[in-house]
């Protein structure tokens, strides 16, 4: 079990497989307008990443998945940048969840995570096989 | 579609959302905001619609915005005509440029102001001293409508520090400092700051738009760190590889200046360098002022069978797929281009870019 940071938390709880990108992710070029991560559909997935960078036209992208019952559910980061908020506000106009998981114990073991729980209440990712 | 009198609530929402997320707090007033996210290319069908919903709103501080793609489609054409409708009607000025401070709203240093557009928000931080995060489009649109902005990130000046101190032992062409944003995205660094660089014109313009691709920075600083600032050196061997990484191995079927928009000093040093017709097209494209301003060298630029766009992006423009190869001084531009639409790109600097363009042949 991880500790979490809840930035947006659009459901009490959240279960689902995991979309891992190794990078900070710009949500305008990294998720297509059909909804693909790394060729992979993001809807119902939780997308692991190691925070935002580019585009801030991103928050776009996030809003019309949502638009199209496509989105992902959730975004598990390892940081926000210091002053870029364009992830929060996809998320928040999304409606998709967002955690930031900062203990470096699960991204050493990020590759052994193929699904997680993650807990809005109590702050909580559990990850499962 | 919203019900009438959702629209103010879904925007202050956001800011609290935004506010309460980063530890804001409250609010400080800004003076003025800049949009992006106005192509339709880049908003699609829910962007327009959000943006139309939004438009029973005024902005209440002066508000300018991004510049739009070239249009292919009648339908392209109409959806970007209602964009650019309620964007009107919500009191924005339709500046279309990415470089809002040289189309006439340059905050004095010091002000707090509310931009999207990152190349532009790291720009306006880092050079003309004014206080912005990189906001999303929808929180620009939030502050340009509410007049205000969450006081967290660059807004406090606890923030606004160098996270590394980057030493440079080479020395940069306009296209090189892009290739240095680039390298501190890929070196996993934040909010540089430069010892040794001396940025040759239009640098800056180019190190702000690739920072902004590239990393999450938010600023940049042209002074030594002090303190325990992560160190790095930037030396001739890496820009070396680098302009080998950027470099293209084919002919282009055209050379792109002008991402960020081209100022009337950048349009002055392409008029003079051009002394043949090329024989590969150049596109450039500006901000409507500097047309509207300096007429005479985009029409001098024009008879020497350049392509001057004003208010226009190619980046978000469909027509890029168009071109086999694109040969640019923008590492921005390179990057999205081949990102969002599959073409080849290469990055030298506008002199090159110049004599490839006359030559017919890189």
């Amino acid at each position: 079990m991880f500790e979490c940071k809840v930035v947006v938390k659009a459901e009490d709880f959240v279960e689902g497989e995991v979309l891992y990108l190794p990078r900070k992710i710009s949500l305008l070029e990294d998720i297509s307008p059909e909804g693909e991560l790394k060729g992979k559909p993001v809807s119902g997935k939780i997308i692991v990443c190691l925070g935002e960078k580019g585009s801030t036209v991103g928050a776009y992208r996030l809003y019309a998945l949502s638009r199209k019952g496509k989105k992902p559910k959730a975004f598990l980061v390892k940081e926000l940048p210091v002053g870029s908020n364009v992830l929060v506000v996809a998320c928040s106009l999304a409606r998709v969840s967002l955690v930031v998981v900062p203990d470096p114990s699960f991204w050493d073991n990020i590759g052994a995570f193929e699904k997680l729980k993650i807990d809005l209440e109590r702050g909580e990712v559990i990850p499962s096989k | 579609m919203l019900s009438k009198g959702d629209e103010r609530s879904l925007l202050l929402r956001l800011l609290v959302d935004v506010g309460e997320a980063y530890g804001a707090q409250g609010f400080v007033g800004v003076k003025s905001a800049h949009l992006s996210g106005i192509s339709y290319f880049s908003v699609g069908d829910e962007g327009l619609a959000f943006l139309e919903d939004m438009s029973v709103l005024k902005v209440s501080v002066p508000t300018t915005c991004n510049p739009v793609g070239f249009v292919e489609t009648p339908s392209e054409r109409d959806k970007q005509r209602r964009i650019l409708f309620a964007l009107k009607k919500m009191g924005i000025r339709l500046t279309l440029t990415c470089t809002p401070y040289e189309a006439g709203n340059k905050p004095q240093r010091g002000t707090h102001v509310a931009w999207a557009e990152s190349s532009a928000a790291i720009y306006a931080n880092s050079v003309l001293g004014a206080f912005t995060n990189r906001e999303a489009s929808q929180t620009a649109l939030a502050s340009a409508v509410l007049g205000v902005t969450p006081a967290y990130g660059y807004h406090l000046e606890r923030y606004r520090q160098p996270k590394c101190s980057v030493r440079v032992t080479c020395e940069l062409s306009e296209s090189d400092c892009g290739l240095l944003g680039f390298w501190i995205g890929e070196q996993g660094l934040s909010d540089p700051a430069f010892e040794g660089l001396r940025p040759p014109p239009f640098g800056l313009k180019q190190l702000g738009a690739s920072l902004g691709t590239f990393s999450d920075a938010g600023i940049f600083f042209l002074e030594r760190a002090k303190g325990r600032a992560e160190k790095a050196v930037f030396d001739r061997e890496e820009l070396i590889r680098l302009r080998e990484e950027f470099s293209l191995p084919q002919t282009p079927d055209l050379v792109y200046l002008g991402c960020p928009h081209a100022s009337a000093e950048e349009l002055a040093l392409l008029d003079s360098l051009l002394k043949d017709k090329p024989k590969i097209p150049i596109l450039v494209t500006i901000p409507p002022d500097v047309e509207a301003k300096h007429g005479e060298l985009v029409k001098s630029l024009v008879s020497k069978g350049v392509e001057v766009a004003e208010g226009k992006c190619l980046v978000v423009s469909n027509r890029a797929k168009k071109y086999e190869a694109v040969l640019t001084n923008s590492c921005k531009a390179a990057h999205y281009v081949f990102r969002l639409h599959g073409v080849r790109t290469g990055v030298a600097d506008l002199r090159t870019c110049v004599r490839v363009a006359v030559e017919g042949h890189v």
